[in-house]
Order: structure tokens, then sequence, then C-alpha cells
């Protein structure tokens, strides 16, 4: 209920996340092993569950970019609208990772970029890979 | 018994065996082509399989299976050891079946990285596909060279001039 001249009136209540227009910046390898290292930054693979299983960057939490909806509340569950997001998919064939960009900032996530590279690029620089259902959010 | 024979006919004919050939010869010049300009696309759709454990192998069978495809593509289309490359064809779609059969076991939805980089999603379609292509090698495997290849044409050449 708001006061508006002096009549009551009702306004719609919206207490989902603000809408953003935020345009992901690009990321590069070298520049995301830096902001690895430092700890400041949150891998989020937006490939299937199976794909993502068979093998990821370490450390990086499963987001599948096409079943956003069922994944997205165990992902908000453990990670803050503040937090930077590195998002990334197969490689750059792959468009998942800009599909899901756009899905996180829609939920509010301003602090977005994208490794277009992927995880093909990451393994094919010779970085350590991780097996497995890891940080993956359809398992928690 | 009668259809059966029928058909060893037709598959047997020349110009069958040319049609099949030159089909063959074509898949694998188009096929190999976008992967020689751009091995990279091609290393990136081979790390999607998950098959080869080291980058360096990765990179390795990106930048030389393209080549076999085109010297495949050429050898068949010219005519040339046409038995010899259809046993290394029937080889490489067997390959292909096997790791394409892995992927979809494991429940990957990568792309296939069949033709160009990008492209189809592996799937029972481009499965299908590549048991079909070895149904065409085989063909070519188990029956002499056609009266049209290069290598029937120039050895016809020959005894003319004897």
């Amino acid at each position: 209920m708001k006061q508006v001249d002096g009549h009551s009136i009702f306004v719609p209540i919206d207490d989902s996340p603000p809408k953003t227009s935020v345009t992901p910046e690009r990321v590069e390898l070298g520049e995301l092993k830096t902001l690895i290292s430092s700890g400041g930054v949150v891998l989020v693979d937006g490939r299937a569950v199976k794909d993502f299983e068979a093998g990821h960057i370490p450390g990086a939490y499963n987001l599948p970019a096409l079943e956003m909806e069922t994944f997205f509340p165990q992902f908000a569950a453990q990670v803050t609208h503040d937090q930077l997001l590195a998002v990334y998919c197969g490689g750059h064939d792959c468009s998942l990772a800009q599909i899901l960009a756009g899905s996180l900032a829609k939920k509010g996530f301003k602090r977005l970029k994208i490794y277009f590279g992927g995880y093909s690029e990451w393994f094919l620089g010779g970085n350590p890979v991780e097996r497995g259902s890891g940080k993956n959010a359809a398992r928690k | 018994m009668q259809h059966e024979n029928k058909l060893r006919e037709i598959l047997a004919h020349p110009k069958t065996l040319f049609s099949v050939r030159l089909l063959l010869g074509i898949v694998f010049f188009v096929s190999s082509f976008g992967k020689i300009l751009d091995p990279q696309s091609f290393a990136e759709n081979l790390v999607a399989y998950q098959l080869i454990p080291s980058p360096q192998w990765v990179m390795y069978v990106a930048a030389t299976l393209p080549w076999v495809e085109w010297f495949c593509g050429v050898f068949l289309l010219l005519g040339v050891f046409t038995r010899s490359v259809a046993i290394l064809s029937s080889g490489l779609f067997v390959t292909f079946i096997a790791v394409m059969s892995t992927a979809l076991f494991r429940g990957l939805n990568i792309h296939c990285g069949c033709f160009a980089s990008g492209g189809e999603m592996i799937g029972p379609l481009s499965l299908m596909r590549n048991f079909f292509f070895l149904a065409l090698s085989s063909i070519l495997m188990l029956s002499d060279p056609d009266s049209y290849a290069l290598q029937q044409v120039l050895s016809r050449k020959r005894r003319s001039e004897k």
C-alpha cells in the first residue's frame, strides 16, 4: 500500500532481482587463468549435465543453459549477485554460453564475462580438467 | 534366390560401382575441405567427444585426419588404388560409427564434426549416414574397380599398346 495524493493505492510488489541490460564482456584464456588464480571469479559451465560430467574446468558450476529454470534455484543458493561470473560452454561453435549469460543477466547478475574459447580451448591449452559432477547444480 | 542374384548383378554393374565411387569421393573431398581450412575448429569438435586424453594427440588427429580424408576423396574420384582406398575408408567409417556410438551412449550433446565446424549434432541420423557410407565403401572393397576408373583406363591403354 502506498499513499499518493492522500489516497491509498495498491502498488504491485516486484521482489524479483532487478532486470538489467548487461552486455557481458569477453574474457580470454590468459585473463581467465589470472582471475581463477586470484579467486575472483565463479566459473559457470552452460553445457548439458552429461557433457559437463565428461570434463570441465576445475571448480566450475554446471548450469545447463537449456534447463536454466530447473537448475537455477540450486545455483542461486550458492552464488550471490555481486560475484563475477565467467560463463563458458564447449567452444567457439557453441552458443550456450551466450544464452546462459543472457538468462543470468535477466536474473540480475551484473558482473558477467563470457569465455568464448570454452572447454575445448582450455583443454587444448594443456590446462587441468576435472571429470565427474563437481559443483554440478543438478546434483545438489 | 532370384532377387539375390539380381541385387548382386546391380551392385556389380560398372555404372553402379562408378556412381558409388564418385559419391564416396565427393563425400570425403567435401568433408575434408572445411577441416583442412579450419583445423582448430575440428580440434574443438574432437575435444567435445572426450575420447582423446591428451591435447597434443587431439591436435595431431585434427591435423592429419582431414588430409587422409582428402586423399581418399581424390583417389576415389580419380579411380586410383580404389580397393585399397575402400579398405581404408571402411576402416574410417567403422571408427566414426564407434566414436559416435560411444558419445551417444554417454549422452553427450555435441556437434558431429562430420563435415565442417559447427553444423549438426550427433544423433541417429548422423549414425545412420555413416552406416550407409560404410555399406557403399564395402561394395567398392568387395568389387573389382569399375571400367571408368583411371587405373582401369590406363591398364587398357597399356594393353592396347602392346
